[in-house]
């Protein structure tokens, strides 16, 4: 059976734009087919278009996704592959009866897919029907020598389509760890002793520290130098990197980039990100 | 002076022989016109997960053992964020977070 699919901006395509829904990358033509484009090329599924639910991704971090932009996403498409790390997707998925798959970490391959958060980064399939998104999902998943963090051990699990451990909750179950993520504002600094499991708010603030100081490295390619959007006017290096990134990013963007900073600053590194990921590990 | 115990440390470089870079296929051999070895992963092109070139691990491990050093089991990388002219991602891929195990 042929299925249409739609790419999230974020997945790379070869010769098309890829935008990740960003005014930065608006000039940025991919160099390459990310590995699950190639791997739907291979077989009859249809690529029908693109969509961003927001600058990379980022705004599912501080805001739900309406019920209107997911059925907008999948008007003409039976499927969509996007990066669900914030778990906002999931969310209004499950909200408006859609299904969001999230396959376990390292199993679908990331080469072409541009990074957000590289934790927590993972294309998954959204999807009006769930054994449809199911289809796709085998068909995208699987190792790749291209993804040098790959979980080859998982890799069985993606490829038994009846097997009972296979990873279809997020849009359905309310114990995964990714459907309910809303973060507002800046986060206050974390103790030591603090139980992570069962409190909610202490694991959406982690997500927000964690989030945040890795989307702030991976924004920091941005420099409007060798490819992606420049400045006009500018009197030298600096000037350029500043005005580049000041008209190019979006404010969910400069929000996460700040506090992302903040967080890995090293007056409150100590306090914020070292305890964040003592916290996870710990738990 | 005396209340204070002298500590030093020794950060020392290899150059590995490799063919290849560390992180992505590319030639690393020198005198090659400018922005010749260059490719979309090392010109910090987003969408290209970093692969470790196996050898160089290889020839680490060699010259760890030449020397007499602990050889850990293993191995752990991570970002270190520095915005500079000479980084396109704006991270180096180091190991910041490794403890021998
Ligand atoms: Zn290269």
């Amino acid at each position: 059976m042929s299925y249409n699919v739609i790419l999230e901006e974020t997945i790379m395509q070869k010769d098309i734009p890829a935008t990740a829904g960003s005014k930065m990358l608006e000039s940025f033509i991919s160099p390459i087919d990310a590995t699950v484009v190639t791997r739907l090329k291979d077989t009859d599924m249809k690529i029908v278009g693109r969509y961003a639910f927001s600058e990379f991704g980022i705004s599912g971090l501080f805001r739900d996704y309406q019920d209107n932009e997911l059925a907008k996403a999948l008007e003409n498409a039976d499927v969509m592959l996007c990066n669900d790390f914030t778990g906002a997707i999931a969310k209004a998925a499950k909200s408006c009866g859609m299904y969001y798959i999230q396959p376990k970490y390292g199993t679908v391959s990331r080469y072409g897919l541009i990074p957000s958060v590289c934790s927590l980064d993972q294309i998954g399939v959204l999807c009006k029907d769930l054994d449809i998104g199911q289809k796709v999902l085998e068909i995208i998943s699987g190792h790749d020598l291209k993804d040098g963090i790959m979980n080859p051990d998982e890799m069985k699990v993606c490829h038994s389509g009846d097997s009972p451990e296979f990873p279809r909750h997020c849009g359905l179950d309310p114990q995964s760890p990714t459907t309910e993520v809303i973060i507002q504002g800046i986060p206050v600094p974390l103790s030591e002793t603090l139980q992570v499991r069962n409190d909610k708010n202490l694991q959406k603030q982690i997500k927000q520290i964690i989030c945040c100081a890795e989307f702030m490295g991976n924004m920091s390619r941005y420099d409007g130098v060798k490819y992606g959007y420049r400045a006009k006017d500018y009197k030298d290096l600096t000037e350029m990197y500043t005005k580049s990134r000041t008209e190019a990013f979006g404010e969910d963007v400069k929000l996460a980039i700040l506090i992302g900073a903040m967080v890995l600053s090293s007056e409150n590194y100590d306090r914020y990100y070292d305890k964040a990921r003592k916290l996870i590990i710990n738990d | 002076m005396s209340n204070y115990e002298v500590v030093m440390g020794l950060e020392v470089h290899v150059e590995l022989a490799t063919k290849s870079k560390l992180f992505c296929s590319c030639s690393a051999a020198f005198g090659a016109d400018p922005n010749e070895n260059i490719c979309p992963a090392c010109m910090g092109m987003p969408g290209m997960p970093a692969i470790l070139n196996k050898h160089a691990v290889e020839l680490g491990i060699t010259a760890g053992l030449v020397t007499n050093s602990e050889i850990s089991p293993v191995i752990t990388f991570d970002k270190k964020n520095y915005f500079y002219p000479d980084l396109p991602t704006g991270y180096q891929i180091t190991q910041f977070f490794f403890t021998n195990m």
